[in-house]
């Protein structure tokens, strides 16, 4: 009897539940449409086409002309991406954003690097001077930082080795130098179209051609960010406050959610053809902004296994 | 009628089911007792320009409710009519129409209680869970659904329910569930049953549900909230404290931001013939808790904040500048004091003499502005202990003598500091500070006849300035009265503006049923019960209002 009695109100107080929301912004889906092209193109959800409809679509790419920047060929090199956990008010974050600048002019466009702005260090301030909020649009900063485990600054994930291994600013080039050569399992082809007029500065398209060059047994997801180099504002430096520090390769947009799109099983020779298209924040600077593409085996592993990236403009 | 058609079936079902064996309908049926009251107020307005008293199309608007209650042994059932034709001026306008929203079956024994359809429940302090009909103020925001109660075992006491809260004549799109635990030690555990200290512990749990069908941002639908309580008494001492979490819930009220919530309460009292000190203080901090994350003023609120603020009565201090109070946030302090100057004494002379002094206090907590709104929407820190602006202050002094055996007197002086900006929503207004001074005199004629005056008067450079209010009222016991007074703003810096609030009452009582009618005009201002408001707009009119219990 008393257990019977019991039961409602342990039932009941199973109910007061609880979601614990820890990014107010819901993940910018997209939305998708086939031309019969054989390219997927999806379109960002803030743009608010509504599913079915190309209208807007066709509009877009007859009405405008387009300039095409092309990315650079990988079909036979493994590109590295470097993604770096920081922040500006981490005192010890520039020496790791310098030793990426020193390491980008060893290896040029083969090393893609993304600077992550996330944890404590990242948070604004009310009052001047770090009032400015340059965490990525939609908690994915906080997201890769948690899956991550990213407890130390500066740091760095090299193409996500070793099931996403985070680690410090010595490390890196070694790293780097254990993964170039290796022969690319996939070939990512990139190109970004851009009104060239002027007309339309807020949209921007990425094509991605990829085509696997050998057989993979694992699953594999694209992902497409957007950054922003040469962002000019505050930075700890040693504890020196640095007005007009230099915040280089700043993740700006992850297009397609967190942990990207999940791609068909990798085949050799096998191709498949994404166009996003997406906006740009009025405040960012056309002229400095990358797309960033890369595919990464899905979770354990996450090791991106090739990238890619090009300028907007 | 339909819903009421129902309730009588079910209640009588219930009946058989619960009834003795033996007994036969009819000797069950004799068990039974109904008892109910009514209220009817309505009001004739006219259109006065002068205190900006609107023109109302229905010339007269009525509020009207009865409540009838059934017990037969452990079983009980209700319901209240209520009519709003339309509701008087100041009153929610969704009161609109007839109707019963509030009905209920109930079943009790020795340790289980159910109760189906509406009730109004409370969780220690309010903090996470009170739901009451205040109306005064319109303002009820009952439960309907399901609740239990269970007394486990001696000292320990369990209450479970989930239901919808009411608003107006409809009910929220929330769902509320709550358990709650009351554990009397002295009870429960044997060798503390004759100890001359009572501890009392609680717990509770609170959540809410309601879908999102946002596109802008991420709600969470399922809202908890947790409290922890502890009542310690030991001869004239007492002291109790509660603590209450909630998680994120973004709402209308707090901007949307993800910020958990939580509040706390403690309150000290020691009482002993002739003198009573009460000390308390509480800290609120992003705590507005409703069933619908949209809904305002006072509508779908779950929990209650308690008022650290005196509930005045006299006329200017109590319809001017009174507290409402802040659900985002806020830190309150208040001390009374009771002492009874004893017979024979210097102060106390032939008849003795009370006094009480109180004061109170209430800040905004002291935040940090985050500047997350693009990204994690935590709104802001904020400190513990250290204060920001001030909300109000009231410290006020109450001195009670009786002259003779026929004649008191009643004196108060009050200091109020008020912020209009907050509590009334009108930005760029600035802070009243006020003096207040009532002299309140009764004098008994004779067995019958009573007279009593009420002199007030308010001073202050803000707002609209200085007030006086005159009453006089005579009573001729045990049914009539009579009452006229007049509220003057004789320092309002406009000088059309210095007006005469007059009004005339008179009243009848008799047993258990009490009617009044008066004439005359209402200023604009609001009226708070326990720090919960509603504004009450400028009219003028004849106003009626009748009360019975049976």
């Amino acid at each position: 009897m008393m257990k019977k009695i019991i039961s409602p109100f342990l039932f009941l107080l199973a109910l007061a539940a609880c979601d614990k929301v820890d990014y107010p912004y819901p993940e910018n889906q997209g939305v998708s449409f086939d031309l019969d092209d054989g390219i997927e193109y999806i379109i960002d959800a803030n743009l608010n086409v509504n599913a079915g409809d190309t209208t807007f679509l066709k509009n877009l790419m007859t009405n405008y002309n387009w300039d095409t920047i092309v990315a650079a060929d990988n079909s036979n090199k493994r590109f590295v991406v470097i993604e770096e956990f920081t922040g500006h008010t981490c005192l010890n974050c520039p020496l790791g954003s310098w030793e990426i600048v020193r390491l980008k002019d060893i290896y040029k466009e083969q090393l893609i690097p993304v600077s992550i702005h996330s944890g404590h260090f990242a948070k604004p301030k009310s009052s001047e001077p770090y009032t400015s909020d340059h965490r990525v649009k939609g908690g994915h900063g906080e997201e890769y930082s948690n899956t991550f485990n990213v407890v130390a600054y500066p740091s760095a994930m090299v193409s996500r080795i070793n099931n996403g291994q985070v680690t410090t600013n010595a490390q890196w080039e070694g790293q780097i130098n254990s993964i170039k050569d290796d022969a690319p399992k996939v070939k990512i082809d990139l190109k970004n179209y851009v009104v060239t007029d002027n007309s339309l500065d807020t949209i921007v398209r990425t094509q991605i051609d990829i085509e696997w060059l050998e057989n993979l047994n694992e699953k594999y997801n694209l992902q497409v960010f957007l950054t922003e180099d040469n962002v000019i504002d505050w930075q700890d430096s040693s504890g020196v406050d640095v007005e007009f520090y230099n915040h280089r390769h700043m993740l700006r947009k992850v297009v397609n959610n967190t942990f990207g799109l999940e791609l068909d099983a990798a085949v050799r020779g096998s191709k498949a053809s994404f166009q996003y298209i997406t906006t740009i924040d009025n405040n960012w600077k056309l002229e400095d902004m990358e797309a960033v593409v890369f595919i990464f085996q899905q979770s354990p592993s996450y090791e991106i296994i090739q990238g890619n990236a090009a300028p907007l403009r | 009628m339909n819903h009421l058609y129902k309730f009588l079936i079910l209640g009588l079902t219930l009946i058989f089911c619960t009834s003795i064996k033996a007994q036969s309908f009819q000797e069950v049926m004799e068990r039974g007792q109904i008892r109910g009251n009514f209220q009817f107020e309505s009001q004739y307005y006219e259109e006065d320009s002068l205190i900006g008293a609107q023109d109302v199309s229905e010339k007269i608007l009525s509020n009207g409710y009865l409540n009838l209650n059934y017990t037969n042994g452990g079983f009980s059932a209700g319901l209240r009519y209520e009519s709003y034709l339309n509701a008087l001026l100041g009153y929610p306008t969704g009161y609109k129409g007839n109707g019963i929203m509030y009905r209920y079956a109930s079943y009790k024994d020795d340790n289980l209680e159910f109760t189906l359809g509406s009730f109004y429940e409370q969780f220690g302090s309010g903090l996470i869970l009170r739901t009451y009909e205040e109306r005064g103020l319109g303002y009820d925001n009952a439960l309907d659904g399901v609740r239990m109660k269970y007394k486990i075992y001696n000292g320990i006491r369990l209450t479970a329910f989930t239901g919808k809260q009411r608003v107006f004549f409809d009910y929220t799109d929330g769902i509320v569930r709550g358990f709650n635990a009351d554990v009397f030690l002295n009870e429960a555990i044997g060798a503390l049953k004759d100890s001359k200290t009572r501890i009392n512990i609680g717990g509770s749990a609170v959540s809410k549900y309601q879908a999102d069908e946002s596109s802008k941002f991420i709600y969470p639908e399922n809202v908890a909230s947790f409290s922890g309580r502890a009542d310690i008494r030991y001869g004239k001492f007492s002291i109790n404290g509660e603590y209450a979490y909630k998680y994120n819930d973004p709402s209308a009220d707090n901007g949307d931001i993800y910020k958990n919530g939580d509040a706390f309460l403690l309150q000290t009292v020691y009482s002993q013939k002739g003198f009573g000190l009460l000390l308390s203080a509480k800290r609120i901090d992003n705590m507005s808790f409703r069933s619908d994350r949209t809904e305002g003023q006072q509508n779908a609120l779950i929990n209650y904040i308690p008022a650290l603020t005196k509930q005045h009565t006299y006329n200017l201090l109590s319809t001017l500048y009174p507290y409402a109070t802040q659900l985002n946030g806020e830190i309150g302090f208040q001390a009374d004091l009771i002492y009874a100057f004893q017979k024979g004494t210097l102060l106390g002379g032939e008849r003795g003499m009370d006094i009480q002094i109180n004061y109170s206090s209430a800040n905004n907590l002291d935040t940090t502005h985050l500047n997350d709104e693009e990204t994690y929407r935590q709104g802001y820190k904020s400190k513990f202990l250290s204060t920001g602006e001030v909300y109000f202050k009231d410290f006020n002094v109450q001195i009670s003598k009786r002259f003779s055996s026929k004649t008191k007197g009643i004196f108060t002086y009050a200091n109020l500091v008020y912020n209009q900006d907050v509590i009334e929503e009108k930005p760029g207004n600035p802070i009243v500070y006020a003096d207040v001074a009532i002299a309140d005199i009764t004098h008994r004629l004779n067995m019958r006849h009573a007279l009593r005056g009420e002199a007030q008067i308010l001073l202050t450079d803000q707002d609209f300035g200085d007030w006086a209010t005159l009453l006089i009222e005579y009573t001729y016991a045990p049914h009539w009265f009579i009452a006229i007074q007049d509220q003057f703003n004789y320092g309002n810096s406009e000088s059309d503006k210095r007006i005469h609030y007059y009004n005339a009452s008179v009243g009848y009582n008799n047993k258990g049923n009490r009617i009044t009618l008066s004439y005359g005009k209402q200023k604009e201002g609001i009226f708070c019960v326990g720090g919960v408001c509603r504004v009450v707009p400028a009219s003028s009119g004849l106003f009626l209002s009748v009360t019975s219990s049976f």
